[in-house]
């Protein structure tokens, strides 16, 4: 019976300042306590995960994905609330304990897998499949000084899911590595899945977890905005960032503004109404960019909308004046200023 | 009444069957300062061959790249030792063949003391990964740094056998108070490894801060010298000296007089206090160490 439970736990670092304002909100990160002199990385979470539980984390880089890992690992004690688990934790992230780029790949499985909780006996049974799985071939022998990142990725990743624990602890490890390990890799998480009883992963990939976890929280700025399903937890969340945004909220228009950037550097297909509200908090920031306001007239054009005709004007003659070739858009404003 | 008994039976066999893992894991963890540290402290010996692993294969890793391996510890010292024994029995006037030995003895008794303060400043440090990947007793670093500390000590051992043999020395019985003598020293050194592993994460300037106030400390402690150099003004320096004190109940012996009941009393006395001081201060801080990485 594998349980762990978060109860109103708080994750705040201290952090000396030289100077600094009031409790600003940064775009990415925790809120900034001068006056305490803290760093709140999460905030008031509770949440509680059962046997069978498959959690996802999402949320934009400094939202408190990593920090909330660690804090369900132990690693971080909660500063008020508290954490309870009841079951073996193993964990997967940016760094192998006990990793050594002097020892080779052979040594290195026997110094990360027994920080990891495995027995002696127990390794020894399992160090072939963890090299084969890892694919080091001769390599296994050589110093981990001269492995490629993606090579040491494999051996991290190879030895922290041969522990076979019953809570396990992923952060987006899968992401890295090339194509062919990355199905493998999937695949090695599936049967650990069927083993182990509550997993947890973050990643910035929707797919993978909609494919993997049956429950999502989103997190941002170090508070849990929503949980739910992985597939509905995003739409329903941009819903809400449209709706703010539309209505003017300098917040929501930088949160659409995320979003958006954040989806076009992993090449998925930006919803048209996001897009607006990013490139509306985007043109705030910088108003002459004449590619964006372009790209703003289009992706409204393309939802068969049109902007205010005060605004639209505006932009057009922006536009006019760099490009004074352009006869659709004197014609659209001749329409709009009779 | 009956039925109560049979179910108090009935709750204990239940308490029974349960597997270790599956013992609830609180955090931050409950109770007092000392109840917090002691449990620490039998969880890392509990992972005894974490620590007893990682100890020795970073001694092995550490010499991984040269030619005469772990043995350059050995051979450094004894040039330290010969360079020291020609120029210093001259100008301390001192018997070369007598005071060779007690500089060797004392450089290798002072070199394993030394360890567990200098180096053990970076043991939490460099300990991060493991620390911020799992709920990990942090007293296991200072486990393996003593560890590794012994290991090297064995290293340097090898010369004093040399030495000994070299001069046609033996240092009577007396030799085998040694035994106890190191087990205090390893005893001291634990709480003094984790009480700089501690302070230095949270206080970054401790780490070249102590490294200086050893160097000193190495001409200030009768190492090189013997403490009756010192006079009858300054001897106390050495008699209110702990590091002073440590050395002897090893040196000593080894060399073949038995140490004073002042210097047992005095490292017994270090290591009660020494240890409750760091044990209170682990429990108070255990919960916020993994905050100042």
């Amino acid at each position: 019976m594998a349980r762990l439970s978060v109860e109103n736990a708080w994750v705040e670092f201290p952090v000396r300042l030289t100077r600094g304002g009031r409790g600003k909100v940064s775009r990415t990160g925790g809120e900034i306590d001068a006056a305490r002199g803290v760093v709140t990385a999460l905030r008031d979470i509770s949440f509680e995960l059962r046997d069978g539980d498959r959690l996802g984390l999402m949320g934009h880089n400094g939202a408190g994905k990593t920090t909330m890992l660690r804090l369900m690992a132990g690693a971080y004690p909660p500063t008020r609330g508290r954490v309870v688990s009841v079951g073996s934790i193993s964990t997967l992230f940016n760094a192998t304990p006990g990793l050594s780029l002097d020892g080779t790949g052979r040594e290195n499985i026997l110094t990360c897998a027994l920080h990891l909780g495995m027995s002696r006996r127990r390794i020894a049974q399992k160090v072939d499949e963890i090299i084969d799985f890892a694919e080091l071939g001769d390599y296994i022998d050589l110093p981990v000084r001269i492995y490629s990142a993606g090579m040491v990725t494999r051996l991290g990743f190879a030895v922290a899911t041969a522990v076979e624990p019953e809570i396990l602890l992923l952060d987006e490890g899968l992401a890295t590595g090339d194509a062919h390990f990355a199905r493998k890799a999937e695949a090695r998480m599936n049967v650990l899945i069927a083993r182990s009883s509550i997993l947890v992963i973050a990643s910035h990939s929707e797919t993978l977890l909609a494919g993997m976890c049956n429950r999502c929280l989103l997190l941002e700025h170090g508070r849990i905005l929503s949980d739910g399903p992985a597939a509905q937890l995003y739409e329903t969340y941009r819903a809400t960032v449209v709706a703010a945004a539309r209505a003017d909220d300098a917040e929501a228009l930088q949160r659409a503004y995320t979003l958006t950037t954040d989806m076009a550097r992993r090449g998925e297909a930006i919803p048209l109404e996001l897009e607006e509200q990013g490139l509306r908090h985007a043109l705030r920031i910088s108003p002459d960019d004449a590619m964006m306001m372009q790209r703003l007239l289009d992706v409204v054009r393309a939802q068969g909308r049109a902007l205010p005709a005060e605004e639209e004007a505006r932009l057009l003659l922006a536009l006019l004046d760099r490009h004074p070739d352009r006869d659709d858009h004197r014609a659209r404003l001749a329409e709009l200023l009779p | 009444m009956k039925a109560h008994a049979q179910i108090e039976r009935l709750s204990l066999s239940a308490e029974q069957d349960q597997r270790p893992s599956a013992r609830p894991a609180v955090s931050p963890a409950p109770g007092g300062p000392f109840e917090v540290a002691w449990a620490d402290v039998t969880a890392a010996l509990r992972i005894a061959p974490v620590w007893l692993h990682s100890g020795w294969i970073d001694v092995v890793w550490r010499f991984r790249r040269t030619r005469l391996g772990p043995f350059w510890h050995t051979f450094g010292l004894a040039a330290f030792v010969i360079v020291m024994g020609v120029v210093w029995s001259t100008i301390l006037r001192q018997d070369p063949t007598q005071y060779f030995r007690y500089v060797t003895v004392s450089l290798i008794v002072w070199t394993l003391i030394a360890s567990f303060v200098t180096d053990a400043t970076g043991i939490v440090i460099a300990g991060q990964a493991t620390a911020l990947s799992m709920r990990f007793p942090y007293p296991a670093f200072a486990f393996a740094h003593v560890w590794r500390g012994l290991l090297i000590f064995a290293l340097h051992f090898v010369l004093y056998l040399v030495v000994m043999l070299g001069t046609l020395h033996w240092p009577g019985w007396a030799v085998l108070l040694a035994l106890p003598g190191l087990l205090l020293v390893i005893a001291n050194g634990v709480w003094m490894s984790l009480l700089a592993g501690m302070l230095s994460l949270n206080r970054r300037d401790l780490m070249p801060a102590i490294a200086s106030a050893m160097q000193i400390m190495m001409f200030v402690t009768p190492v090189f010298w013997p403490r009756d150099m010192l006079g009858a003004h300054l001897a106390f320096a050495a008699d209110f000296n702990p590091f002073y004190h440590l050395v002897r109940v090893v040196r000593d012996p080894l060399l073949g007089t038995i140490p004073p009941l002042d210097a047992w009393a005095w490292v017994v006395g270090t290591l009660v206090l020494g240890a409750t001081a760091t044990l209170w201060l682990y429990g108070r801080w255990r919960d916020r160490l993994a905050y100042w990485y």
